[in-house]
């Protein structure tokens, strides 16, 4: 299951802080996809730069345009697999951190008055939602991550997030 | 703090009726639309195919003028290759290349649904020249100039729609390379991966090497016509013959487009039924790798007539009589696969033994047209049509047949009705040899292709030809009875449709939920 816990250590109350990172599943690293990249440009500068010093540049620019595509397509797909949610479990609070290289949101609630809520689909087929709800607000985790191991991070938050209110 | 309950909300979106399947980002539905078009461009080339076949029925001109029999032979091959063989097979990876991988989806679902909704409008403006003054284009489907440049009208449009549609091929091509390569299940690693991913890897690779080449080459037939450019006019310094140089140095990378998706269906569909693994997994992907490697180098192959020199013409002589090696391996494999199984003959299972076979057959008249000194005699003669419509139709359209009737179960819960499969193979077989195998002989007696008129003395086998091809069209509409029959009722699949199914398709319900694995895939 692509999330990881740690266990810091003992808060004001003597219970150990807990963080949980939920990350989505990337077959292949950054490295992986830049030498594909690389690969298949070499390969395509073999093929397109003796038609142009042969005269025949309108191959180049169909060329540069495809590459250009295909590069975007990985990058968008391996910025996509750099998306991290950090659930830090410190004390009374709940903090959940989400971004890439730096936070794009963050939410935090008592933990106390924070329910693990797992809503099943509105379609058949289609993926539960696993929420994170106080006072009114609530935010998603793991839209990435298939049913069963979001049913799994649900297990593992009621753990760490014993509310009486915990609903499922 | 912000509230962010609209991640992904997209999961929530779920239009319904025409809107479903114009907006849709799902690989399923998206498959099911390559699917059906390529189905429906089957119909209309087939429907081609046989106003060739009528025409050619006994010698003298008899239904149609031969300007005309000259657009149906270049747009039948056009609307083939482009219309059905090629969205078939992407239609076949869309729907199974996430489920057979682990993974929810496509990578660029987006990205996917413009893919296919390129292809309506490029064969719309395609079609639309049929009722254009100076008719389709005729030139044959290989564009060579000067010929094609004589084309009236239709010209920029087509060239337009091959633009299209290669844009659609190449943004196809590269949501699956993405795909494969950064959405595989934990524990799917490249070597784990099922033979039809693999080939489809190993195509994308081809699409998104070769497809700029096509694109620069009919681009520079415009500039050619329409703004005073000599890239392939002898008149203004340029070259004719470079202009086939390029166009094959697409060409037969594109044949391998066309048969590689071949390949790993009938290496799903022959260890299922044989109850077997897959004899030699490694071999058969170095082999899939080293057709793909060789297909770059061989390009000249179709153009032995044109007055090389004999040291190019030795080189891709041998170079193409290489690739026979790393097929060799594969029908070997199958064959390995089989022997000793606990063998059955379902209809898929009936067209991947015909794909076998026939394939083999096809790829014997490719070796006898890869001996230079051979090919003056057979060069542009029906022994070429009869080669390669032996690897295109009983290889690959047998292959995507042999895939639908596979998979038709798992995607509609559905089992088709098996009595009439296996009447649709053996029409479909003896119908298909019928149309084919007797244009070796007029082919190898020196009949010329792409003519609407003939000597006497090829009468008999014309009219076989003819024969055949009626039947085997008219074949098709059972099919198309079977799979309408399949996805209106029908017995009850069960997940695992097939006594020996192996791979994670198969671990899912029948027919899948909308968003493939609501349980991790176990990958062993």
């Amino acid at each position: 299951m692509p999330v990881a816990v740690t266990y810091g250590p003992d808060g004001d109350r003597g219970e150990p802080q807990v963080q949980i990172v939920v990350r989505p599943n990337q077959s292949l690293s950054w490295n992986g996809n830049k030498l594909f990249f690389w690969g298949i440009t070499a390969v395509s500068a073999l093929v397109v730069g003796p038609l142009t010093y042969m005269g025949f540049w309108p191959v180049l620019p169909f060329a540069g345009l495809e590459l250009a595509v295909l590069g975007w397509a990985l990058y968008h797909c391996a910025r996509r697999g750099q998306w991290r949610e950090v659930i830090v479990v410190d004390g009374d609070r709940v903090e959940v951190t989400a971004g890439r290289a730096e936070p794009a949101r963050q939410w935090s609630a008592h933990r106390l008055w924070t329910q693990v809520v797992l809503e099943p689909p509105r379609f058949r087929g289609h993926p539960a939602r696993l929420l994170l709800r106080s006072a009114g607000r609530s935010v998603e985790l793991g839209a990435f991550l298939t049913d069963e191991e979001r049913v799994q991070l649900a297990g593992l938050l009621r753990e760490v997030l014993p509310t009486p209110r915990a609903a499922s | 703090m912000s509230s962010a309950t609209a991640h992904e909300a997209h999961h929530e979106e779920h239009p319904s009726g025409i809107m479903r399947w114009i907006t849709t980002t799902n690989h399923k539905d998206i498959g099911t639309l390559y699917l059906w078009f390529a189905f429906i461009m089957l119909f209309i080339g087939g429907a081609m195919a046989l106003v060739i076949r009528a025409e050619l029925f006994q010698p003298g001109l008899q239904f149609v003028d031969p300007q005309f029999f000259n657009s149906m032979t270049t747009m039948h091959a056009l609307i083939m290759i482009f219309g059905a063989v090629m969205p078939a097979f992407t239609g076949l990876a869309n729907w199974l290349i996430p489920m057979m991988i682990g993974a929810p989806d496509m990578a660029l679902p987006r990205m996917n649904n413009w893919s296919f909704w390129i292809l309506p409008f490029a064969f719309a403006i395609l079609l639309s020249t049929l009722f254009m003054e100076g008719g389709a284009p005729a030139g044959g489907w290989t564009l060579y100039p000067p010929l094609t440049l004589q084309t009236g009208h239709a010209l920029p449009f087509m060239i337009l729609s091959i633009h299209m549609m290669g844009l659609s091929s190449i943004m196809g091509a590269i949501n699956i390379v993405a795909t494969i390569l950064n959405m595989r299940a934990p524990g799917m690693t490249l070597m784990k991966m099922p033979l039809f991913v693999w080939t489809w890897l190993i195509t994308g690779y081809l699409l998104i090497a070769v497809m700029p080449v096509l694109a620069g080459a009919v681009t520079m037939l415009l500039t050619d016509k329409f703004f005073g450019t000599s890239f392939f006019n002898a008149a203004g310094g340029g070259d004719p013959v470079m202009f086939q140089h390029i166009f094959w140095f697409f060409g037969h990378p594109e044949v391998y487009i066309l048969i590689l998706p071949s390949f790993g269906v009938i290496s799903s569909i022959v260890p299922t039924f044989a109850r077997k693994p897959l004899f030699g997994y490694s071999s058969m992907v170095y082999a899939t790798a080293s057709i793909a490697f060789l297909s770059f180098i061989v390009w000249a192959h179709h153009m032995f007539t044109v007055g090389m020199p004999l040291s190019g013409e030795l080189f891709f002589m041998f170079a193409t009589m290489l690739i026979a090696v790393p097929t060799g391996v594969k029908v070997f494999n199958w064959v390995a696969t089989m022997w000793k199984g606990a063998l059955t003959f379902e209809t898929p299972m009936l067209f991947a033994l015909g794909f076998i076979i026939m394939f083999t057959i096809g790829g014997f008249s490719g070796l006898m047209l890869a001996i230079a000194p051979a090919d003056f005699q057979y060069h542009d003669s029906y022994f070429v049509v009869a080669h390669f419509h032996y690897v295109l139709v009983p290889g690959s359209v047998f292959a995507i047949i042999a895939a639908v009737y596979y998979w038709l179960p798992k995607w509609t819960g559905h089992m088709y009705n098996e009595r009439l499969g296996k009447i649709h193979f053996w029409l479909s077989t003896i119908f298909v040899n019928l149309t084919f195998f007797p244009m070796h002989f007029v082919g190898l007696a020196g009949m010329p292709r792409r003519i609407p008129d003939y000597a006497l003395q090829f009468a008999d086998y014309n009219a076989l030809s003819s024969i055949g091809a009626f039947g085997f069209g008219f074949s098709q509409l059972l099919f198309l009875y079977i799979v309408l029959q399949t996805v209106r009722g029908g017995a009850k699949a069960g997940d695992r449709v097939w006594e020996g199914a192996d791979g994670l398709e198969w671990t899912l319900p029948s027919p899948p939920p909308y968003h493939s694995f609501t349980t991790p895939p176990a990958v062993r």
